[in-house]
């Protein structure tokens, strides 16, 4: 009998019904939740500002540090965690037969698979343009994996041609269109487009280095149809998902157009420098800022004096360029001088301009002739990659991940690095170093990592960085 | 009362008849020391097993068998007597105490009072009028330094209530652990919602705080596992016991009054330097007028020389009393156009800080009779801080009550209350809400502090001195501190309730059982805002936090001796019931209408938070401790919980204890010089579990996307597989009595193993989570602590006694999980880092260093800028040492009570300190460089900061540097920042004079005491100028590694007055 008490007290004792289960976060994963949150993530590559400094686009008013190059490790662990997981999850809910039939909700399952492989090759794309070696096979497997190993940076180029190629022949605009799709609005065409525009971007990317396939990727996914109008992150006019920048100026006045940018559009009239930069308080005009002073010599500049990021780039629901018409245009400009495609180098290049201007509502014909006339501007085939060098960094204006990259393969334009550089080499970084949680709690992939590629600082170039 | 005797009487004598043999002998039982009447004294017949125990009034009534004459009376800390029965049967007894063995009933686990001598753990006890001889209102606050082993972390004072953390016997799990507190047997909550790791925010106190100290009779110190067993999975950290007083017989009528006032000022500030004003170059600007761009009136003052207002650094020019235009001078009002001389305003950050007065009246009735008992007490605390505006208000409501029914009914009720309402209690850390984090690190020396006081214009518009321009008033970085202190005080409330009710029945004079059900409840509002006007969006923000905890218990006791075995049991369950609900709202964009703080005034989307959880703990558990002879003592321990918030499969786990004592003495015999000796040795386990939902997959709700719900995979990946974590302790434990009494020595050794740590780890982010929780780890705490105390001197009318409390510990991070060797805890500002590394103790710091060369100089590069060393072990954050020493002096009707605390080793990193040197504030960024030239001067003119070192190449090289370069470059380098925690502090004065019982007789009050009062008396030692380290509680978890923007230490004097009616 007390043996019976016993073994019933002790049955019910650890009964708790379903008392563990959380009440205040679903267990049912609605993907297309997961695909708005990864994508509210691209703000943060499309907003970064470092790169911006990098590419000295602007100035920083009085803390100067980051545009001399202060920080040396950055951190990428948001990256994974936070889009790329969200993403690999897309692809495995859509994947695994257990769940595939309960995510259709959020689109057809090979639609929502393939627009989660393209932002993942976006995301990656961004992440090894920076630090290089990545971890890439073996990451994003949770708790299969708490060690990934890194790959090397040309592997993960290949494998981002691979995917981009494969994720664009999976998308069936017959079938249900992806939901929760902030960017295109379950538009699966663009998503096409956006795939082969992005693998002609990365493909040119590495031309210097493996021009072979770079030529074979960029033909293949120009000839797939790439995007025809700017592809524009959509910002709206509330706190929760506003402009980075107008977040940045809403109580201080840190950045201000650079004198290097400055010095380049002013004496060539660009009419885009009257929208990259307001007028100073003092005088009524634009002046610059000079870029990387030591903050005694930028403190003596008072706040009146020179031009901060233009208005309308700042609006709470400007949008920011992900990929654009002008940089398209620009890399074909740069495809057809290297004979990758017969078609004028001259024409592209033009386009591109033109799509800038267009891009910041200043195109007018006469200006704008006027504009390339200049002998500073207009084509020349001995000169055209120093020509689409200048003038790709000046419409990737604020897409610093971008302009910083483009700057790095065509070494255009011809940039000093800051005047009080603080790291050691005072040299403009040319990556980004790990994050220092790899080297403590990874260390051994870390290692190896740094051991294939070279010390783990900001100037040690990269696989595609080559000249 | 008559009648009862008679029936006794005649039930006596009919007894008598009817068995002849028999007698019954009845009496009192009282105390030598106080005549008082002692209750619970054991009555047994020498030779039987026929005994009882004596009532409320002291009384008993026996039955004495034929053929037996003696009967033995015993009672804890008293020296038992044996009385020969002869004619009389009647029989009252006066008991002396046994001054060999002071102070030695001690409350244990579960509220069983014990014989000290019993009892094989390490239980160290204060009185509450020890706790509360300054008027600390928090309990935590006035346990640092008065038991070994116990660390404080605390809080300024010009937090107003803010947390004190405290960890017992250094680190006994990876995210450091606080122990359980316990009052009067009911767990109740000491929770901070203070901010968490960056600690910049506003601190609302630890939940214990609501403990009225007056309240308080003692408070057990249940140091280890051991000690603390019979609590179970919470107890892996310790106990802090807490007993009220509860109402007695007393003289008079029982009525105290307790009334104190103090006063507090800031004391304690970086030393700034006073020879140069705001700015960036030492260049006074000029003011050229402009037409185009101002006004016409404006023309006069060309020429004349201005400051850059819009700096947040001190590298400007020399306050040398050069008439300049000041901030305010280009502002509406009387000042305007006003040239007035840039001098020094050495106390400008002072004069920002009032004088804060703390009033604290609290009054108690007591009573009680033979058959039940009540206390009733109330006190409030008044305080106004020494921040401008704040304000705390305190509340205590009590009652303790207990009445027999019948012999052997009891009911209790423990019942109290808390009310706690705070204004503008002060934000610390690194944020634009706290003014002390612009004063001491980004601030202007010339500053007047007056001149800010009107902190708005004419027109209604804030102004501060941080103006971006004379054209355009806005502050740039910083809004007018009192604009701060005023217009963006948050609100806050909390109402708190917790106590219990008991039934017990005393079936046998050996056998009771007690029901318990306890409750500890409370709900905290919050409210935040942020003016419109200011820097900053307004903004309006709402918290509100309910958690509660219902204990049901059964207790059966049963105690029984035979012969020279005593037995002690007890075996109980318990069923504890967790509830915590959380819910937030926030305004985002704005306020649509100006200064209406309310949520629908949300310009956008406002960000809300509902948050819930429940977890239940069922436990059985059992003790019996075994006495020999009141010479050896056996006492073990098992308990079983089974836990809702771990996996089904592993959610029961069990672990024992025992524990042995052995009083040596009584086998040797004691001499005069040494009167008692005890030793003690035990070994404990107890189990630990998880929060709830920690085990299976779940997304979080991120911020939506217009109408798109945004869902996020969480960072932390769920473990199905927890199993409950376990710590092991050994412990060993000697204590000494000598000279009866006068000098008692306590010393305890102790080990604890805590295995299998239920802890998310950090893993490296690629793949695809940063966290996972895992079972995994062994911290090992080892230490010694020592405990002496005694009476020094008893003269005549003097006496002074002293208590001095030591304990050293190591809390070594034995292992983590396969293939990790250091676990990232936390992260403070720039980087510097605070971990667990395998072989080392816990809370390594890890940050960026100097480059040393052989011959011991820093490395520098060829301007005479540190080459840096990344990834430096910089030190440990735990102290090696932690103790106080008390001192209490009494000569007639005068006591003097003096306390100090001290700590030694443990390092922190300094952000205040840091940037105190970058912008220029501090006073070593000026003066003279050891070229006799003011070290601000161009390097070039025999200015610069001298730096030694040596070259990449090797060679030795002595560089001047610049010295805002040289400042600037220091941002970073963590290791300059990093300094020793040890410090001696005066904490706690009272100098007190009793009214003689001659001028009271023609007064209502049978007591009276005055007394002068003095808390933060004296800094007396620390390595670190202008900080105080024993005040860095920032952030709940207390890690207590990093300070930025701390809140300035405060000095409080006063008066306390205390009378018994």
């Amino acid at each position: 009998m007390g043996v019976l008490v016993g073994s019933m007290l002790l049955t019910s004792c650890s009964e708790f019904g379903d008392m563990n289960t959380d009440p205040n976060r679903p267990s049912n994963p609605l993907t297309s939740g997961l695909l708005t949150g990864a994508q509210r993530s691209v703000s943060s590559v499309v907003g970064d500002a470092t790169s911006v400094l990098y590419a000295q686009h602007l100035s920083e008013k009085q803390y100067t540090e980051s545009s001399r190059y202060q920080t040396v490790y950055f951190d990428f662990n948001g990256f994974y965690s936070g889009p790329l997981m969200n993403l690999q999850r897309i692809i495995e809910l859509n994947t695994n037969e257990a769940t595939k039939g309960d995510v259709l909700s959020s689109g057809s399952n090979e639609n929502q698979i393939a627009v989660a492989r393209i932002l993942k090759a976006y995301f990656f794309a961004s992440l090894t343009d920076r630090w290089g070696e990545l971890p890439y096979t073996e990451a994003l497997q949770g708790e299969l994996d708490f060690s990934p190993s890194y790959d090397s940076q040309e592997f993960i180029y290949t494998d981002l041609m691979k995917e981009l190629k494969e994720a664009a022949a999976q998308i069936n605009p017959a079938t249900a269109a992806v939901e929760g799709d902030l960017l295109f609005d379950g538009n699966m065409e663009s998503w096409r487009r956006f795939a082969n525009s992005l693998r002609m971007i990365l493909a040119l990317r590495m031309s210097d280095v493996a021009p072979q396939a770079a030529q074979t990727n960029f033909t293949e996914a120009y000839s797939g149809g790439i995007l025809l109008t700017n592809f524009m992150y959509p910002y709206l006019g509330e706190a929760n998902n506003q402009n980075p920048w107008y977040a940045r100026y809403l109580t201080r006045v840190d950045y201000a157009i650079s004198d290097t940018m400055y010095d380049y559009m002013m004496p060539l009239g660009d009419p885009r420098l009257a929208v990259y930069a307001d007028p100073a308080a003092n005088t009524g005009t634009i002046e610059s800022m000079p870029y990387g002073v030591s903050n005694a010599e930028a403190g003596s500049i008072t706040n009146a004096e020179v031009s901060y990021l233009g208005g309308a780039i700042r609006e709470q629901s400007a949008e920011l360029p992900i990929v654009t018409v002008a940089q398209l245009e620009f890399s074909l400009a740069e495809a057809a001088l290297k004979g990758w495609i017969s078609e004028s180098a001259e024409e592209h290049y033009l386009k591109a301009i033109e799509a800038s201007f267009r891009q910041y509502g200043v195109y007018n014909k006469a200006a704008y002739d006027a504009f390339v006339a200049q002998p500073e501007v207009a084509w020349s085939e001995a000169a055209g990659m120093e020509r689409i060098g200048y003038q790709k960094w000046v419409a990737l204006f604020l897409q610093g991940f971008e302009a910083w990259a483009e700057w790095r393969r065509l070494d255009y334009p011809v940039l000093t690095p800051a005047k009080d550089a603080l790291n050691a080499s005072k040299e403009i970084p040319v990556r980004q170093a790990y994050p220092t949680s790899e080297r403590d709690i990874n260390t051994d992939n870390y290692q190896e990592a740094v051991s294939r590629q070279g010390e783990d600082g900001l100037d040690t170039k990269l696989w595609w960085d080559v000249k | 009362m008559k009648k009862v005797l008679l029936a006794a009487f005649l039930i006596g004598c009919f007894v008598q008849f009817s068995f002849a043999q028999n007698r019954t002998i009845t009496g009192t039982v009282s105390s030598s020391e106080d005549g008082g009447p002692l209750p619970g004294v054991s009555v047994l017949v020498k030779g039987t097993t026929l005994g009882t125990i004596t009532g409320i009034d002291g009384d008993y009534s026996i039955s004495l068998p034929a053929g037996k004459t003696i009967i033995q009376f015993s009672f804890v800390g008293m020296i038992s007597q044996e009385v020969v029965v002869a004619e009389s049967n009647v029989i009252d007894v006066t008991l002396d105490p046994d001054v060999k063995a002071l102070n030695e009933v001690i409350v244990t686990a579960l509220g069983v009072s014990r014989d000290e001598r019993s009892v094989g753990s390490s239980i160290q006890s204060v009185d509450g009028d020890k706790l509360s001889a300054v008027r600390e209102s928090n309990l935590v606050g006035s346990l640092a330094g008065k038991v070994a082993g116990v660390q404080v972390i605390g809080s300024s004072g010009a937090a107003l209530g803010g947390t004190q953390n405290i960890r017992l016997r250094g680190i006994n799990s990876l995210g450091g652990g606080s122990p359980l507190f316990v009052v009067d047997g009911t767990p109740i909550a000491n929770n901070s919602f203070s901010p968490n790791n960056d600690g910049a925010g506003r601190d609302y106190g630890n939940l214990a705080s609501d403990i009225n100290p007056d309240d308080i009779e003692s408070v057990s110190v249940l140091k280890g596992p051991t000690a603390a067993a019979l609590y179970g999975n919470r107890a892996a950290n310790g106990v802090i016991l807490i007993t009220t007083k509860k109402g007695n017989k007393k003289k008079g009528l029982g009525v105290d009054i307790n009334q104190s006032t103090s006063f507090e000022n800031v004391y304690i500030l970086p030393n700034y330097q006073n020879e140069y004003a705001g700015g960036y170059t030492q260049d006074l600007l000029t003011f050229n007028y402009n037409p185009a761009i101002h006004p016409e009136s404006w023309a006069a003052f060309d020429g004349q020389k201005m400051l850059n207002y819009a700096a947040d650094e001190s590298w400007g020019p020399r306050m040398d009393g050069t008439p300049v235009r000041h901030w305010d001078s280009w502002l509406p009002g009387d000042q305007f156009g006003e040239l007035r001389p840039l001098v020094a305003q050495p106390d400008n950050v002072r004069d920002f800080f009032d004088t804060g007065i703390t009033v604290n009246t609290g009054v108690s009735f007591s009573g009680g009779d033979q058959d039940g008992n009540f206390r009733i007490s109330a006190n409030n605390i008044s305080q106004k801080g020494v921040m401008p505006g704040s304000e705390l208000t305190k509340n205590n409501l009590s009652f303790n009550g207990s009445q027999k029914f019948t012999d052997k009914l009891n009911v209790g009720i423990n019942f109290n209350y808390t009310g706690t309402e705070g204004l503008g209690r002060p934000a610390s850390g690194y944020t634009g809400r706290n003014p002390t984090n612009s004063f001491n690190q980004w601030f202007q020396r010339q500053i007047d502090m007056d001149r800010l006081r009107q902190y708005r214009n004419p027109d209604g518009t804030y102004r501060s001195w941080n103006i971006r321009s004379p054209l355009d008033p806005r502050p740039l970085y910083w809004d007018n501190p009192f604009y701060e202190a005023y217009e963006n005080a948050p609100e806050d409330r909390r109402d708190r309730v917790y106590g219990n009710i008991n039934v017990g029945y005393q079936f046998t004079p050996e056998f009771k059982v007690t029901g318990f059900i306890r409750s500890d409840f409370y709900n905290q509002k919050i409210e935040d805002r942020i003016a419109s006007g200011g820097l900053d969006l307004d903004f309006y923000g709402m918290s509100q936090r309910f958690g509660k905890e219902d204990n049901y218990e059964i207790l059966l006791q049963y105690d029984k001796t035979f012969g020279d075995l005593s037995l002690s049991a007890t075996a109980g369950g318990n069923i504890r019931n967790n509830a915590y609900t959380y819910m937030y709202e926030g305004t985002v964009g704005g306020l649509s209408v100006p200064n209406f703080y309310n949520i629908d005034a949300s310009v956008d989307r406002p960000t809300t938070d509902t948050y819930k959880e429940s977890k239940t703990v069922r436990s059985v558990y059992g003790s019996a401790s075994l006495g020999y002879q009141n010479t050896i003592f056996l006492d073990a321990t098992l308990r079983n919980d089974w836990s809702s918030s771990l996996p089904v499969a592993n959610n029961s786990y069990l672990y024992p204890s025992i524990a042995t004592s052995f009083v040596f003495t009584e086998l040797m015999g004691s001499s005069d010089f040494l009167s008692f000796g005890k030793v003690r040795l035990s070994y404990a386990q107890v189990g630990s579990d998880i929060d709830p939902f920690e085990i299976a997959q779940v997304y979080n709700v991120g911020t939506p996307y217009g109408s798109y719900p945004n869902l996020d995979v969480p960072n932390t990946s769920p473990n199905p597989n927890l199993k409950p974590a376990l710590s092991s302790s050994y412990e060993a434990g000697l204590d000494l009595r000598f000279w009866n009494g006068k000098l008692n020595l306590d010393l305890t050794y102790y080990r604890n193993d805590n295995k299998d740590q239920i802890m998310t780890l950090t893993v490296p982010g690629s793949s695809g989570v940063t966290g996972a929780i895992v079972n995994a780890g062994n911290i090992r705490s080892e230490g010694v602590e020592l405990s002496l105390n005694g009476t020094v001197i008893e003269k005549g009318y003097f006496s002074w006694d002293m208590a001095l409390n030591a304990a050293r510990n190591t809390s070594e991070v034995v292992e983590l999980a396969a293939g990790i060797d250091n676990r990232q805890l936390q992260s403070a500002y720039w980087g510097m880092t605070l971990n667990a590394k395998v072989g080392q103790p816990w809370g390594t710091l890890i940050g960026t260093g100097f480059q040393y060369a052989d011959n011991g100089k820093p490395v520098i590069d060829e301007d005479g800028f540190y080459v840096q060393q990344r990834n430096k072990e910089l030190g440990t954050t735990l102290p090696k040492m932690t103790g106080g020493f008390n001192n209490t002096f009494r000569y007639k009707n005068w006591d003097l009570t003096a306390f100090i605390e001290f700590q030694a080793g443990g390092q922190f990193y300094s952000v205040t300190k840091m940037f105190n040197a970058y912008s220029g504030l501090g006073e070593e960024t000026a003066g003279l460089n050891d070229k006799g030239n003011p070290v601000r001067d161009a390097v070039e003119d025999g200015g610069g900061v001298r730096v030694d070192g040596v070259l990449e190449d090797g060679t030795d090289a002595t560089i001047y540097v610049d010295a805002y370069d040289y400042y600037s470059s220091l941002f970073g380098m963590h290791e300059r920042w990093i300094y020793d925690a040890s410090y001696v502090k005066f904490r706690e004065l009272r100098l007190g004079y009793s009214l003689p019982a001659s001028l009271l007789t023609k007064t209502p009050f049978h007591t009276a005491n005055i007394a002068l009062i003095a808390k933060n008396l004296w800094l007396i030692h620390s390595n670190v100028e202008g900080l105080d380290p024993s005040e860095f509680g920032v952030g709940a978890n207390g890690y207590a590694y990093f300070e930025s923007g701390q809140l300035p230490g405060v000095r409080s004097f006063g008066f306390n007055i205390k009378l018994g009616l």
